[in-house]
């Protein structure tokens, strides 16, 4: 039968399980570049190499030890947190483990919700102007 | 084989993406970020719609390469809608028609009578609803089974988008995302009862719970309304019983989602009585009913290697349509014992998707793969003593295979190109018509369908865009191959319809409160599928000349603190050989308002479709206007709401399909109150 021929099974791949991000990497890349300002930090470290390349694009230095770090993965999140660093994520579920911001998408939209005590482990005070945007977690 | 060779140069470019992650390390110099107006920036930044409709990836409205519209989950709350055709039914060029059997639409000013939405594809959390065998539903009434309460946003493509979806992508594309699918869901529950005009009754509850790391979503629904008495002056002068109107449902939908995967699977069963008595039947006779059962599952798995986005999808459907009539051979009307006619459609099917995603080197991304669905589709009719006179079996597989590439050579700049090859490809094919089987023409059917979009950031805020794209649709099994031999005859010959669409763009936003949005778009509409006949049978055929459209579309919206107000204003020009299309509409106006208070929300629309007309058999109905208005009370805990509803005004009328004659004309429901009280834990 013809239709046997369309069963094209590109099903094996290694693959490292990061989950993806609710939002387009080039509306992550503008808002980690406003708040890098609004912080006055230098860079910000990025294992994601999508938003990585978009950051460059925006003309943000990647510095792998920076304060800013963006991460997508629970025991990242953690083990960077007790670092004392501002972490960055995409994932509501990982301001629990210690991240301080996770910027989301709701409603179609992006929406920022963040962890106090993470940020104010981290040593930094976020401007007025980011913080009437954000939500408090639960 | 053609088809062959297009997957596997889609092998090919995975396999050298795949390579290609290892090279692509290199460190960018550290600079300092240029210096930016950060409110300016945030509030830009918080306003950005995220849509993945347009291009199978997420990417920002003012990128995608389409004319895309987003209604937010809270917009959809504000103003109550009720059901999905009522919130589509608010975006500028749709039009919508009852014919007390399934909620119709049409884009771009023109519905096509009688079309239970074949020519737009409707997705929930990605998983398409449409049928290619089109078994009876039109999934924008109350066969849609989702409270729209769970509705985080819907993503409405305007124009053709089969260069990445295939069949159905025809006119538009509409995405369906749910809170469990798009949001961040969290453990609760919510759960509220609804009661209205026209015996209206729904209760729905909803709850999710952690599961080993997993959210696991479920929602279960049931609806019923006893009906509207239907005023029909062509069969007789008394409004018809309003119970012969009645529709029930009851449906569930599971949604889990993990890490980088996802299972949704979903249970929907509808009946709607009939109390037009399409088809010749018995007007007002409750024994006329239209019937269906879906049931769907879907595993997504989503994995990421360092610069590919993968995504796998397995899936299946049964689409289960059933009517019954009772006719009265001799008579019009109550007969003392009407004959009862049933017919049964089942569609399965089982399909898959392999697709990948890759950033490049930050100016070109690619999206890529191949989608295969097996069908086996098989319908009976049977006769007034419940004998099957008439059935047809058809297997058939669609495959789906597209590539689409955009090119960001500056940020100013997005250059996006797309080809998409489809093939339709029948197994076995055959009817069984007094007890002798035929066999069928085997013909596939195989397309290649084309996007391509420029668009051009002049400065902030501001999006210049020239889209061409093109829909395409199969026809469907009953197009293609039903047949009763008396009246009806098949035509495995007929071709897929296609729709060209050219637009050019302006979107610009003047200042944080107000954005302003204009288009002007030509559309061909090729090898339409209409009714006509073939001897003394009828029979679907393609139509011989082309289908011209042009649009000019003008819409603005502004807020400000509590205010929203959004709304615009469409021209619309549809003719088929010289003459003005069936059932276009020359003006569609719509105008949104929302204010928010605390917990208080006031919200209404208006709409306006311009008058139109049947081409077959003369019958017009006048310009209408459809108003609503809602009151919510939203706290955490609980709501309350109460929306009102005149579909009165001017008359509203809608045109109907031939199967309803002698009937031309329907009325809608007319005002209407509803009242839902909800509470979350």
């Amino acid at each position: 039968m013809r239709f046997r021929n369309l069963i094209v099974p590109p099903l094996v791949c290694a693959c490292a399980q990061l989950p993806a991000g609710d939002l387009a990497a080039p509306t992550l890349a503008k808002f980690l570049r406003v708040l890098l300002q609004a912080t006055a930090l230098k860079g910000v470290a990025c294992p994601d190499k999508e938003l990585a390349g978009e950051l460059t694009n925006l003309g943000v230095a990647l510095d792998p030890d920076a304060k800013m770090v963006w991460a997508d993965s629970p025991a990242d999140v953690a083990r960077l947190a007790k670092q004392g660093r501002l972490v960055v994520c995409g994932t509501r579920g990982l301001l629990a483990s210690g991240a301080s911001l996770a910027v989301v998408a709701e409603g179609g939209r992006p929406a920022i919700y963040a962890n106090p005590k993470a940020i104010t482990a981290t040593g930094l005070a976020l401007p007025d102007s980011i913080m009437k945007i954000v939500k408090v977690a639960p | 084989m053609n088809v062959l060779r297009s997957s596997r140069t889609t092998l090919l470019l995975l396999a050298a993406l795949a390579a290609r992650n290892a090279a692509a390390q290199g460190a960018p110099a550290p600079q300092a970020p240029p210096a930016v107006d950060i409110n300016a920036e945030l509030d830009e930044f918080i306003s950005t719609d995220q849509i993945q409709a347009a291009s199978k990836r997420v990417q920002d409205v003012a990128s995608a390469p389409a004319d895309v519209v987003v209604l937010r989950g809270s917009d959809l709350k504000a103003q109550g809608y009720r059901t999905l055709g009522d919130a589509l039914g608010g975006v500028l060029g749709f039009i919508s028609n009852a014919d007390h059997a399934y909620q119709g639409m049409g884009m771009a000013g023109v519905y096509t009578l009688g079309d239970q939405n074949t020519r737009m594809l409707i997705l929930l959390d990605g998983h398409a609803l449409n049928s290619p065998a089109e078994v009876g539903s039109s999934k924008l009434g109350e066969d849609f089974g989702i409270p729209l309460e769970l509705v985080d946003h819907i993503e409405v493509v305007r124009g053709p988008a089969s260069s990445l979806y295939g069949n159905n992508a025809f006119q538009g594309l509409v995405n369906v995302s749910t809170l469990f699918a798009a949001g961040d869901s969290q453990p609760g529950f919510l759960g509220a009862a609804t009661a209205g005009s026209g015996g209206l009754g729904e209760l729905w509850a909803a709850g999710s719970v952690p599961i080993h790391g997993a959210m696991a979503s479920l929602v279960v629904s049931g609806f019923r309304r006893t009906g509207t008495a239907q005023d029909l002056p062509e069969l007789q002068d008394a409004p018809l019983p309003a119970n012969a109107d009645a529709e029930s449902r009851q449906s569930a939908y599971l949604y889990v989602k993990g890490s980088d995967w996802s299972f949704a699977g979903s249970f929907l069963s509808r009946l709607q009585r009939l109390a037009s008595g399409p088809y010749g039947s018995i007007a007002g006779d409750t024994g006329n009913f239209y019937e269906n059962r879906r049931l769907s599952a879907e595993f997504k798995w989503e994995p990421r290697t360092d610069s590919v986005r993968w995504m796998f999808r397995f899936f299946g459907d049964r689409n289960t349509f059933s009517d019954q009539f009772r006719v009265a051979p001799l008579e019009t009307f109550a007969p003392a014992q009407p004959d009862q006619q049933t017919d049964v459609d089942p569609d399965r099917s089982l399909g898959l998707e392999a697709q990948g995603r890759a950033n490049l080197n930050g100016h070109l991304s690619l999206t890529f793969g191949t989608e295969l669905q097996y069908h086996r589709y098989f319908g009976a009719y049977l006769d007034a003593q419940g004998a099957p006179s008439v059935d047809t079996e058809v297997s058939y597989g669609i495959g789906n295979t597209y590539l689409e590439a955009n090119w960001a050579p500056t940020a100013a700049w997005n250059l996006v190109g797309g080809l998409q090859r489809a093939d339709w490809i029948p197994g076995r094919v055959a009817s069984t018509i007094g007890g002798v089987e035929q066999d069928a023409p085997k013909e596939s059917i195989s397309r290649l369908t084309p996007r391509l979009s420029v668009i051009w950031k002049p400065a902030a805020g501001e999006v210049v865009k020239a889209v061409f794209g093109q829909g395409f649709r199969f026809p469907t099994i009953f197009e293609r191959y039903y047949t009763d031999e008396a009246t009806q005859a098949a035509n495995p010959a007929i071709k897929p319809e296609v729709l060209t669409s050219s637009q050019v763009s302006w979107s610009r936003t003047w200042t944080s409160r107000l954005t302003t949005h204009v288009a002007a778009t030509l559309f061909s509409w090729q090898d339409a599928i209409i009714p006509g006949s073939s001897g003394d049978q009828e029979q679907y055929q393609n139509a011989p000349d082309a289908k011209k459209g042009r649009a000019l579309e003008a819409e603005a919206a502004w807020r400000h603190q509590g205010l929203e107000l959004s709304g615009g204003v469409g021209w619309y020009d549809w003719t088929y050989q010289g003459a003005p299309l069936e059932n276009s509409s020359r003006w569609n106006g719509v105008l949104k308002a929302v204010q928010r208070l605390g917990a208080w929300s006031l919200a209404g629309d208006a709409r306006y479709v311009d008058g139109r007309q049947s081409a077959g058999t003369g019958s017009a109905v006048p310009a209408n206007w459809t108003l609503r208005a809602s009151l919510r009370w939203d706290t955490a805990r609980c709501w309350a709401q109460a929306s009102v509803e005149d579909l009165t005004n001017s008359r509203r009328r809608d045109l109907v399909a031939p199967e309803y004659s002698p009937v031309t004309w329907m009325a809608a429901d007319g005002r209407a109150l509803r009242v839902v009280l909800g509470v979350r834990l």
